[in-house]
């Protein structure tokens, strides 16, 4: 791959201050996500997933590293800059009724990137609208209608139409089926995929469902207390995950081919709190391959086999 | 065997507005002392009406209206006054709910309200409480309990507050648990020691336990039998792999297809479901599941389908029932 990606994130740090201490939410992640590439974010609540899609476009500001966008460091930019950057690479949150403005009709939601990018043809709008609304399968008759009218499915498809009206090249979607029901879980994802095939849509998928990312991504990226423990290709990290961090989450998934049995490897204790992160390895305190030099040296991403880069002194052995 | 827990034809009706809505129709159902029976169902199903109708918390004069009967040990309960309810819930029946931070008393340390329990509902002295509400904790998993019990639930995280809501549940020894999507708030690998605590005391007890769940997942891995809702009746229950592998209902079926799997083909297209659950304020005369099946008739939308003889294992409400030999589900052993 020569090409160069469309999103490069380097060294992305976060730090909040919380009651004058100091907390690294995001404690130096690099990724990048190609043309047309989709991504999926897994990890448990608090690891800093959505805190790092944020970054991304700026929603938080970065303590340090660097973001590219095609070519365009996004740190430097201004706040003209940066809204024409998030019209081309839009988040879709998880609550999607709350993400909608409650006050504004269905339609001028949808139209609403199209007006911020200076279109102020009314009629163009509404056809735009119409066709998004048709596209993620709504009757464009709801473009009248208010989001208390709509069901949480429906909201969140009229969350992916306004985040597809500006053409964009990147999908930003922080757990965007968590919130709903299997059947329309369902009938989400496969929206999405849609989409990628027919737009060439690349997308980060962040989410803490280990079996609808498996769906939805080309790669897949675990991250534990702020940093990234593996960076797999996705047939071979659920054949098997290198990490024994990501070992432990994907046997802790449950499953439905798991009818009467339990997870193999089910870990102890919980997430230590991110102000007071373990030394060396993040994860050592819970790893059961933990060895002395994990408690003194932070393990960095690396290629352990093409396709795949682990963040661990000890990594399961696998196949490449 | 008699069972711990008999529903019979339960019906509940809830006030909406000058309406009354009818969101539990026609449910009845058996749990067997030490067993585990799973109740899946999506958002609006009647999941939680129905627990909270176990606990006596939906009685008539709370709600609308409640008929049928639940007969727990023999005992009638539907007929129970609020004060006889009071000896029962949270002794006999004890339950789980899915916020644990809300479950739990800010003011007090976990310790204190587990005494508290053990003090009024058990009758145990003071010290005893003490030493008793520690060894619970334990029983829990709670690492280091004895310092653990003199803090407060803020202290603790979502996982070790789960952990003690359930040792405050098994405080009394109850018979039957309900708990209600006890580890929908917290992470997976939390998620697996909460199931496997769960699973654990009730072999060990010979407690019954009814978890509820959004989770097909969940469900699948840990209970014996599992009762699928659907607008607010049970379109199938059977035992888990009967149910999770040759589904009859097209509900259960269809819903099967639509759950991503940690095994299947990832290239090939999920089977999404059309449309939404119904409207439980506004429900359907015939199969409530009639408006999203692919397989329906006339009959569907007029007439509800009956669930069978209730000594069948495996029942389920469905005129177009699906063939036996059509697996949904492939089990890699």
């Amino acid at each position: 791959m020569n090409e160069p990606a469309l999103l490069e994130a380097k060294g992305v740090q976060v730090d909040f201050k919380v009651r004058g201490r100091r907390l690294h939410a995001v404690a130096g992640a690099t990724l990048s996500v190609a043309h047309g590439e989709s991504v999926g974010l897994v990890g448990e609540s608090g690891c800093g997933k959505s805190t790092f899609g944020r970054a991304l476009v700026r929603l938080v500001e970065l303590t340090a590293g660097e973001v590219r966008f095609n070519g365009t460091d996004v740190t430097g930019l201004k706040m003209s800059g940066l809204r024409a950057l998030r019209r081309c690479m839009p988040i879709i949150f998880q609550d999607p009724i709350s993400s909608l403005n409650p006050r504004r009709n269905i339609g001028e939601t949808i139209a609403e990137p199209l007006r911020y990018a200076g279109n102020r043809d009314v009629n163009a709008q509404v056809r735009t609208a119409t066709a998004l609304l048709e596209r993620v399968g709504l009757d464009p008759a709801f473009a009248s209608r208010k989001p208390h009218q709509l069901s949480g499915g429906q909201c969140q498809r009229v969350s992916i139409a306004r985040a597809l009206a500006a053409q964009p090249q990147l999908l930003i979607c922080d757990e965007v089926v968590s919130a709903l029901d299997v059947s329309v879980q369902a009938q989400i994802i496969n929206l999405l995929q849609d989409l990628r095939l027919e737009r060439g849509l690349a997308l980060l998928f962040i989410s803490h469902d280990l079996a609808v990312v498996r769906r939805i991504a080309d790669r897949v990226a675990v991250m534990y207390l702020g940093v990234l423990c593996e960076v797999a290709d996705v047939d071979s990290f659920f054949a098997a995950p290198a990490h024994p961090y990501s070992q432990a989450l994907l046997s802790a998934a449950p499953d439905m081919n798991s009818i009467g049995k339990h997870s193999r490897i089910t870990l102890k204790g919980e997430t230590p709190s991110p102000f007071d992160p373990p030394s060396g390895c993040r994860f050592r305190t819970r790893c059961p391959r933990a060895e002395e030099l994990c408690a003194t040296e932070a393990p960095l991403l690396r290629d352990i086999v093409p396709g795949r880069s682990v963040a661990c002194h000890f990594p399961i052995r696998v196949a490449p | 065997m008699s069972a711990l827990l008999q529903v019979r034809g339960l019906g509940v009706w809830l006030r909406n507005g000058d309406a009354a809505s009818h969101v539990i129709d026609d449910v009845s159902f058996d749990i067997a002392a030490g067993e585990m029976l799973g109740l899946v169902g999506e958002s609006g199903a009647g999941k939680t009406v129905l627990a909270r109708t176990l606990l006596g918390l939906c009685r008539p004069g709370s709600v609308e209206g409640v008929i049928g009967s639940i007969r727990f040990e023999g005992h009638e309960l539907t007929t129970l006054s609020e004060r006889e309810w009071r000896a029962l819930r949270g002794v006999s029946i004890a339950m789980v709910f899915q916020d644990p931070m809300t479950a739990l008393n800010p003011v007090l340390t976990v310790g204190e309200q587990i005494e508290h329990a053990l003090t009024r509902r058990r009758g145990l002295s003071r010290a005893e409480a003490r030493r008793r509400a520690v060894e619970l904790l334990e029983r829990v998993g709670m690492p280091d309990p004895t310092r653990r019990a003199r803090q407060y639930p803020v202290q603790l995280s979502g996982g070790l507050r789960q952990r003690v809501v359930i040792a405050l549940a098994l405080s009394c020894e109850p018979k039957l648990l309900i708990a209600d999507e006890p580890t929908t708030a917290l992470d997976v690998t939390v998620q697996a020691q909460v199931l496997d605590l769960l699973d654990h005391l009730r072999r060990e007890r010979g407690m019954a336990v009814m978890l509820i769940s959004h989770n097909l997942a969940v469900v699948a891995s840990h209970a014996d039998r599992v009762a699928v809702m659907y607008g607010g009746r049970v379109a199938e229950i059977g035992p888990s792999e009967a149910l999770f592998v040759t589904p009859r209902m097209r509900y259960t079926a269809a819903l099967l297809r639509a759950l991503p799997r940690l095994h299947d083909d990832r290239h090939v297209r999920l089977e999404s479901i059309a449309g939404r659950p119904p409207d439980l304020h506004n429900l359907p005369a015939g199969c409530r599941f009639a408006a999203r099946c692919p397989h329906t008739d006339a009959r569907c939308a007029i007439q509800p389908p009956l669930s069978g003889d209730l000594e069948t294992l495996h029942r389920f409400a469905c005129w177009h029932p699906a063939p036996v030999g059509e697996p949904t589900l492939v089990v890699s052993r």
